[in-house]
């Protein structure tokens, strides 16, 4: 272990060395997220490129509120942007969902208005009705866009009830209502603005069973992932490449030939390989999180979604480089696949922009289960949600790995044992 | 003496290509045992097999005891490796790059600290250790490069052409340092392709070219097999009919051998005073323009000329 490690750690402080190459690992991909996020507009513009957002709508609300959420969606000024479809059946709407035909249902349920909203001669309402969003978990910009609409909505319902709060007590002291009249009105008033069954928040949107916690679209958070995810395959494959440099320059015949056996100093290598790529992407991540208040959701899903698919780019890396002979050969091989992989796997575009047939095929890339995981992540989902990307993504680092050792040792080390 | 080393009937075969074709030797306790040959003659294939870089086709090799094919853990700990090339960390530090070196051979602590301290202070390098090796000169690379093969302290040491390339004073003191690692017990195979370097350091001499090995032995056992007899070099200007000289030449008394190489010609002959005025005499009625001439006496490039018919130079 401790020559696998003094291995690895040669190749970071090789690096540390090399300030051009420390500024592609680590600030590139930042930068040109950044300058991305700034041709494409603002970082948390409206202005989004996305157009014609199917979603379908299911008010069985029927009042006041309901309806004015419908109106919202078929406004004038969201024409473009979306387009709504209003469906009686929520069940429908969920298969509309599914079949990929919409990215998102939105259930306005029964009695959503009179919860917040009394109505003359009916009880409050006990329960805390929740609008509901289902959503085809994979258009999260389209999602996010969405959300943002009816969040704007349920806040400016939410500063017309603090009109009304500030209206009341404007009447009390002007004497238009009687003081033992009060209670009634506050009882009637917080009956819609407090949750009666102990939530904090009376207007949670439900969506595939996890709850969203309130964002807005940002351009940034759109391109860093599947950006990172892309710097990240060309960061392997360079780091492959080092193997091959090696060679080239005879140090890794060097460390073939010491008491040092092949398989520690090809996992040597791919250690100083992955921390470097870890390293990168969690930049990122940090920076974008600090800098621009980007939410990438629970971080110990983030660190371990960082860590398995940097497991898995490397066994790309790695595989590339077992059987290329040349350094110009797995460099030009590894910038094909990553920019290959960055345009499937979301680095440009959003994953569910791609034909099904394309999205199926870019699964072979870390970088579509990457973007996948990140999503999740983005939209609240837990450790537990991201239990099949981790598991592809080690599959895959894995299968790839092995393959790759056979590959080295027949054309790279070329070793007698 | 006990040998160290013993290789037997080894080969190695690219495709088609043999580079190393049925070689066997042996090399003692404490000696230096060079294998002299031109460029591409089969030197670095034999020591990279030697050093378990690379799997024999065919023979083994025992080291201390080990064969290089089923044992190579064990003859790695037993083998220092100072390669042709400059197989260092140019961006690490002379310091750092023996450090590395030395933990790989499970060297650690206070044990390499010394033993870093020592090998810099013998290739007297001590003031620039903490200096990038891209900042050294050829010569001091090579001398860390020396350095990073010794620092484990192994009984054997295979230095291949570490001469190649550098200035004299650094040659000088490579040179002198190959000398006192023997004085102090190691056995070294030296490979080269200067015949005064194996002639300076070797107790033994293997002359290896095509990949064979052609004679192995002390230099007064090789030069014996070339006898009495006196090599001549002619350089000439460049001529198309050199080869119609050197017929007619082999035919004079005295000569045994003639070969043409892209400078002129080389002969061999049982006394060089007595017959190099006919020589001359020859060449300057076939209208070649004679430069200059070299006799040299019996010595291990006489003894590549006489077994293969070409200098080592080429």
């Amino acid at each position: 272990m401790r020559k696998i490690w003094q291995i690895a750690h040669k190749d970071l402080i090789l690096i540390v060395r090399d300030p051009m190459a420390l500024v592609f690992y680590l600030l590139a991909p930042f930068l040109l997220t950044l300058g991305m996020a700034a041709i494409t507009g603002s970082f948390s513009s409206t202005d989004s490129g996305l157009s014609n957002i199917p979603i379908v709508i299911t008010n069985a609300d029927h009042a006041q509120l309901g309806d004015s959420l419908v109106e919202v969606f078929q406004s004038e000024e969201l024409d473009s942007l979306m387009e709504p479809v209003l469906k009686e059946d929520f069940e429908t709407a969920r298969k509309l969902v599914d079949d990929r035909k919409a990215v998102a249902a939105l259930l306005i349920p029964e009695g959503f208005t009179s919860s917040i909203i009394p109505q003359t001669g009916q009880p409050v309402s006990a329960d805390n009705v929740q609008l509901q969003l289902y959503t085809d978990g994979e258009s999260i910009y389209s999602i996010g866009v969405i959300r943002t609409i009816i969040e704007t909505f349920l806040s400016e319902l939410e500063s017309t009830r603090a009109s009304y709060s500030v209206s009341l007590t404007k009447m009390l002291t002007e004497g238009l209502i009687r003081p033992e009249e009060l209670p009634e009105m506050i009882e009637a008033f917080s009956s819609g603005t407090e949750p009666t069954n102990g939530e904090a928040n009376a207007y949670k949107i439900v969506s595939n069973d996890q709850t969203f916690e309130s964002g807005s679209v940002s351009y940034l958070a759109m391109i860093a992932p599947g950006m990172a995810l892309m710097f990240l395959m060309y960061n392997v494959t360079a780091g492959g490449v080092s193997f091959l440099i090696e060679r080239r320059e005879y140090t890794l015949q060097r460390n073939l030939v010491s008491p040092t056996r092949s398989y520690q100093i090809i996992i040597g290598k791919s250690l100083g390989i992955f921390l470097r790529g870890f390293a990168q992407v969690l930049i990122l991540v940090l920076t974008s999180a600090l800098l621009f208040r980007l939410d990438w959701g629970n971080w110990l899903g983030v660190l371990l979604l960082i860590a398995f698919s940097t497991y898995g780019a490397l066994g790309w890396g790695m595989f590339l480089t077992s059987f290329l002979k040349t350094p110009a050969q797995v460099s030009s091989t590894g910038s094909a696949i990553s920019l290959l992989f960055g345009l499937v796997g979301g680095g440009f575009l959003p994953m569910s922009g791609l034909p099904g047939w394309l999205k199926t095929a870019a699964r072979i890339s870390p970088n579509a289960w990457g973007s996948q995981g990140f999503t999740i992540l983005a939209a609240g989902g837990s450790l537990g949600d991201l239990k099949a990307v981790l598991l592809a993504l080690f599959l895959m680092g894995t299968l790839l790995l092995s393959t790759a050792s056979i590959f080295f040792r027949r054309n790279v080390i070329q070793v007698n044992g | 003496m006990p040998s160290i080393l013993r290789a037997n009937n080894l080969v190695k075969k690219f495709g088609d290509i043999t580079a190393v074709d049925d070689v066997s030797f042996e090399i003692y306790e404490g000696e230096i045992f060079s294998l002299l040959g031109p460029n591409g003659a089969g030197k670095t294939t034999t020591i990279s097999m030697l050093s378990t870089l690379l799997a024999p086709t065919s023979g083994d090799a025992m080291i201390n005891g080990f064969s290089i094919k089923k044992h190579n853990m064990q003859v790695r700990n037993y083998i220092g490796i100072v390669p042709q090339e400059i197989a260092l960390y140019d961006d690490l530090t002379a310091l750092e790059n023996l450090y590395y070196w030395g933990r790989l051979y499970n060297l650690g602590g206070r044990a390499l600290e010394l033993r870093v301290a020592e090998v810099l202070e013998q290739i007297g390098l001590t003031d620039r250790a903490k200096d990038r090796i891209k900042t050294y000169s050829g010569g001091m690379k090579r001398r860390v490069n020396i350095a990073a093969g010794l620092l484990h302290k192994p009984r054997l040491l295979f230095m291949d052409e570490p001469t190649v390339g550098i200035d004299p004073q650094s040659r000088r003191m490579i040179l002198d340092k190959v000398k006192e690692l023997n004085q102090q017990g190691m056995a070294i195979l030296y490979t080269t392709h200067y015949m005064e370097e194996a002639q300076e350091l070797s107790n033994r001499v293997g002359i290896i070219d095509h990949g064979k090995l052609i004679a192995v032995g002390t230099q007064e056992e090789l030069t014996k097999q070339v006898g009495e007899y006196d090599s001549i070099h002619i350089l000439t200007d460049p001529m198309d009919d050199l080869s119609s000289i050197a017929s007619k030449l082999q035919g004079f008394d005295g000569i045994t051998r003639v070969t043409v190489d892209e400078s002129g010609l080389n002969l061999i002959t049982s006394d060089a005073g007595t017959n190099l005025a006919p020589i001359i005499n020859e060449i300057s009625r076939a209208g070649a323009r004679i430069k200059s001439i070299e006799i040299i006496e019996p010595n291990l490039e006489t003894v590549f000329l006489h077994l293969t018919g070409r200098a080592l130079r080429d």
